[in-house]
């Protein structure tokens, strides 16, 4: 068995390997966009921005240390890339600004493909939905959020369990969603 | 034995949305490639360019006070 694909991603991008690149590219791509494309709910934002933590990458893979989580640090780049652009948006003042740009429920061509969880997702703070896209989708260890947001463990642990609970609270609002059967969730 | 989040396994579960376009991809892989084959200047030449710089100083100030 060969070493972690990781690794020898990495190991390549400090030699200046391109061969590193289209390891990591392969590896990650799909997943980075999957995650910008549901921060932002819109295509063309997740497609720059999946284009701006790659190039990143590029930039600095050189410089990675050899024990480098490269899934962590590709999503730390294309999560603060959102932030940054997301705050430019707004002019880095309002934040109703901030979370119109943040808010994939305000497109409507969205709204219309999306399914229920993914319709509350959008529907939710860019605080909690980064958090539960991270764990829940992403399946990143919960520590391992803390670190890439730079907040404790602990802190996290109830930032996460605020952001479940208001899930579970805005998929019971949705549209059409008292008629529904009930899902067995508590 | 602790059951798994049953919101989480239901985030987990959502369906992974298309891969980035072929042509994004090979454009950005063109790019990315450009970047990594592009070395730094390496140390010794930026030494040498700062060794000469120095010498042709010394012989400036040296040539100036031999006219005096």
């Amino acid at each position: 068995m060969g070493p972690h694909p990781d690794k020898e991603a990495v190991s390549l991008l400090r030699r200046r390997d391109p061969r590193g690149f289209d390891l990591a590219y392969a590896a990650y791509a799909s997943r980075v966009r999957a995650f910008l494309l549901r921060l932002s709910g819109r295509p063309d934002v997740a497609d720059d921005l999946l284009q701006h933590a790659f190039l990143r990458l590029a930039e600095r893979g050189p410089e990675l240390r050899a024990d480098s989580d490269l899934r962590s640090w590709l999503f730390t780049v294309a999560r603060n890339a959102y932030l940054d652009q997301a705050r430019a948006a707004g002019g880095g003042r309002d934040d109703r600004a901030l979370e119109a740009f943040a808010s994939p429920a305000s497109h409507v061509e969205a709204r219309l493909l999306l399914g229920d969880v993914e319709r509350a997702l959008s529907c939710l703070r860019i605080e909690d939905r980064e958090l539960l896209l991270l764990v829940g989708v992403e399946g990143f260890d919960p520590a391992q959020v803390a670190g890439m947001l730079g907040i404790e463990p602990a802190t996290l642990r109830q930032r996460l369990a605020r952001a479940r609970a208001r899930l579970l609270a805005t998929l019971e609002r949705l549209p059409g969603a008292a008629g529904r059967p009930k899902k067995a969730m508590p | 034995m602790t059951r798994p989040d049953p919101v989480l396994v239901r985030l987990a579960a959502l369906p992974a949305p298309e891969p980035p376009s072929e042509a994004l991809s090979e454009r950005l892989r063109a790019a990315a490639h450009g970047r990594l084959r592009a070395r730094r200047v390496h140390p010794a030449w930026a030494l040498t360019i700062a060794l000469s710089v120095v010498l042709y100083l010394a012989w400036a100030v040296h040539f100036a006070s031999s006219l005096y």
